[in-house]
């Protein structure tokens, strides 16, 4: 049985997408996190076996502990959903699935914070340019309507979600987010996510 | 065939590592690219979407992040047990400590670099100190990343730890001193460095 270590409207809310988009049972796991305007209150130290910065996401799979959204990713679709939301390890796709799950955390997010923290004033903040990534992804995302390719992936759940979160305030005013973003909120399995994130 | 976009020296290097642990047949293509002072020019030959390095080309298909290589890698090539596979005990674990290293451990060093503080909360890292007291804690238990065994993740690990060395970027400690050396003696690196230099 998978449990999802959750925070309600925090970057665990897209593991619960993950979970709704692969129908398998699982049981959530309310936890406390400090939100980033210093609302709510940090996890038990009891929670550090399994987050070691008590941060979530988390999941718990049969006793094992994962963390890191990209990690969360890769595990339960390969182990779930192999040849659906993960490309086999043969399919010419996989490539481009891979590189984007970990380009979310270790590049988007980053860039992102950089970006919100206003460390980026001489745009050179060693984790890459904004404008970059952001020609990146639309060059992406003009070439087929899903990042990694023409279907859907679990590689979307964190790119799209990133790019509905940023699109407000971070990102520039551009139709390939719109249209992506809408083409995502119309998955039943996001709309069942949405409802129980909201409780 | 995996064609590995490299430029002697920088982050690309532990790839002819890897590449050489995996036993995987490759070939280097040099790129040139931008460096940290301004100087270079990127590659029009690099796939890299920044222009960076690393990179890899699977017949065509790219890869980069380095996390990512490394995973795609030791997914496609797993005879020498480089990384746990689909369905394997440690999968969870191997997934988590390369996210890891690409998430937090690297935006921690370039925070650190930056002289800025890292936003408790807001950020999705944490500062060095806090990322490095969990590494210590896992390498002063056992020899490598993910227990008694090398695998894909201490090349990631220990090459950056390698390449800090005296730099007052990472904090001082036995355990780290010994576990980049228990990883860089391997014949692999030393092969791999022959040919970063070649």
């Amino acid at each position: 049985m998978i449990t999802l270590y959750h925070a309600p409207r925090s970057r665990s809310s897209g593991i619960l997408w993950l979970l709704e988009e692969m129908g398998v049972p699982y049981k959530i796991a309310l936890t406390p996190i400090v939100y980033g305007d210093g609302r709510g209150a940090s996890a038990p130290e009891s929670y550090r076996a399994i987050h070691p910065h008590k941060k979530v996401p988390a999941i718990d799979d049969d006793g094992r502990p994962v963390f890191e959204s990209a990690a969360i990713v890769l595990y339960l679709a390969d182990k779930y959903s192999l040849g659906n939301l993960a490309p086999r390890l043969d399919d010419p796709r996989r490539t481009a699935y891979v590189t984007w799950v970990v380009y979310y955390s270790a590049g988007m997010t980053p860039i992102a914070t950089a970006r919100f923290q206003g460390w980026d004033a001489d745009n050179n903040t060693g984790f890459g340019t904004m404008e970059d990534m952001e020609n990146f992804l639309c060059k992406t995302l003009e070439a087929h309507p899903y990042i990694a390719g023409d279907r859907f992936t679990a590689a979307d759940i964190l790119v799209g979600g990133a790019v509905r979160f940023f699109k407000s305030n971070l990102l520039s005013d551009r139709k390939c987010y719109d249209d992506y973003v809408a083409r995502l909120d119309k998955r039943p399995a996001f709309i069942r996510a949405q409802a129980k994130d909201a409780g | 065939m995996i064609t590995l976009y490299h430029r002697s020296k920088t982050r690309s290097s532990r790839f002819i590592f890897l590449l050489e642990e995996l036993g995987a047949p490759y070939q280097i293509k040099h790129v040139t690219t931008r460096t940290a002072q301004g100087g270079g020019e990127i590659d029009p030959s690099n796939p890299h979407p920044h222009g960076k390095v690393p990179a890899i080309s699977d017949d065509g298909e790219i890869v980069f992040e380095s996390p990512a290589i490394v995973l795609y890698l030791t997914d496609k090539f797993p005879k020498n047990n480089l990384g746990p596979q689909v369905g394997e005990k440690k999968r969870g674990t191997y997934v988590s400590m390369l996210a890891y290293y690409g998430s937090v451990l690297e935006p921690a060093f370039v925070s650190k670099f930056m002289n800025v503080t890292v936003p408790v909360g807001t950020a999705g890292w944490v500062n060095v100190e806090e990322a490095m007291k969990f590494v210590i804690e896992i390498l002063g238990k056992s020899p490598y990343i993910l227990g008694d065994k090398f695998s894909g993740a201490d090349v990631l690990y220990a090459t950056t730890f390698g390449m800090f060395g005296q730099s007052p970027l990472l904090p001082k400690s036995d355990v780290i001193t010994g576990y980049v050396k228990r990883c860089l003696e391997r014949p692999a690196y030393a092969r791999a460095q022959e040919k970063d230099a070649a």
